[in-house]
């Protein structure tokens, strides 16, 4: 008798080599666009700084659409090569899962809340590797991805030698 | 003399964009993707391989991802949680898909119709560049 759940699980895996996925993480208290801007009015800020923040922060990929623009980056080199590129990360193994582990150094909000997460290699390139700039902390984040298996749930603390 | 000082401690939530995502997926993405074929373009911009002669004569034309049009019409998006947005070939056109961009015919062609490119790319930047001029207009 055929093994229907492994027959499935296999197409399962071939459908999922022909995938895109956009993720744009955000936390749960997430807002629209609309009632951004309206906060940052009621907090007195004008309309024209604001458009000129969100378009900055567009531009750079910063703490906003910093997911978002990683969701929808093209490949260097193409998709046919990013998708051989995770073919062969899956042989070596770079479809292991990472926490994200932060440092009692300055912390900053964002790191802090992703701090303990665990994704695959791939979807925290999406999200945003530490020092990508998809944090407040930008290019001084001092958090690291460490392998799941061998990282501990406390934040790291830095001492100076 | 007393001093207080009262500090602003409210952070501004995340911006959510799945909907923008949605939006992404299914008014550019998918269209591009479609438009290629219907092209004989890959995403890229450059020209698919050439059929060989003997498919040609069987296919009765030389358009090369185009026979059923089923897989023109297999590109899929949905929500998938609450925060990301997927997009797939149907599960009925996903091996031939597979077989013609990763594994590459017995020829070793290859046809590069799905992904992101550059235009695409670019395309999703100008959508949300357009959306933010959007709700600043909408607030004034």
């Amino acid at each position: 008798m055929p093994n229907n759940e492994a027959f499935e699980g296999l197409l399962d895996r071939e459908i999922e080599t022909m995938r895109i996925l956009l993720l744009a993480k955000s936390s749960r208290t997430a807002i629209t666009l609309e009632e951004y801007v309206k906060v940052r009015t009621l907090q007195g800020t004008g309309l024209d700084v604001i458009k000129q923040d969100l378009l900055t922060d567009l531009r750079e990929g910063g703490r906003i659409f910093g997911e978002f623009r990683n969701s929808v980056k093209a490949t260097a080199a193409g998709s046919i090569n990013r998708l051989r590129d995770d073919a062969e990360f899956s042989e070596i193994g770079v479809d292991l899962k990472y926490r994200w582990s932060a440092v009692l150094v300055n912390t900053c909000s964002d790191c802090l809340e992703r701090h303990g997460t665990v994704a695959e290699w791939d979807e925290w390139e999406v999200i945003g590797l530490p020092r990508s700039g998809s944090t407040v902390c930008r290019e001084n984040c001092k958090c690291v991805l460490l392998p799941e298996e061998s990282t501990e749930l406390a934040p790291i603390r830095r001492v100076k030698k | 003399m007393v001093n207080a000082q009262v500090k602003m401690n409210f952070r501004i939530p995340k911006v959510s964009v799945q909907e923008d995502l949605l939006h992404i997926a299914q008014k550019i993405f998918i269209p591009y993707m479609q438009r290629g074929i219907n092209r004989n373009s890959d995403i890229e911009g450059g020209s698919f391989p050439a059929l060989a002669p003997s498919t040609i004569r069987r296919k009765g034309h030389s358009d090369p991802l185009i026979e059923t049009g089923k897989l023109r019409s297999a590109f899929r998006f949905k929500k998938k949680g609450k925060l990301e947005v997927l997009i797939d070939i149907k599960s009925n056109r996903a091996k031939i898909g597979k077989y013609l961009q990763i594994d590459g015919t017995k020829s070793g062609k290859h046809f590069n119709f799905f992904g992101i490119s550059r235009k695409m790319e670019d395309q999703a930047i100008m959508y949300m560049k357009k959306r933010i001029e959007k709700a600043i207009k909408n607030a004034k």
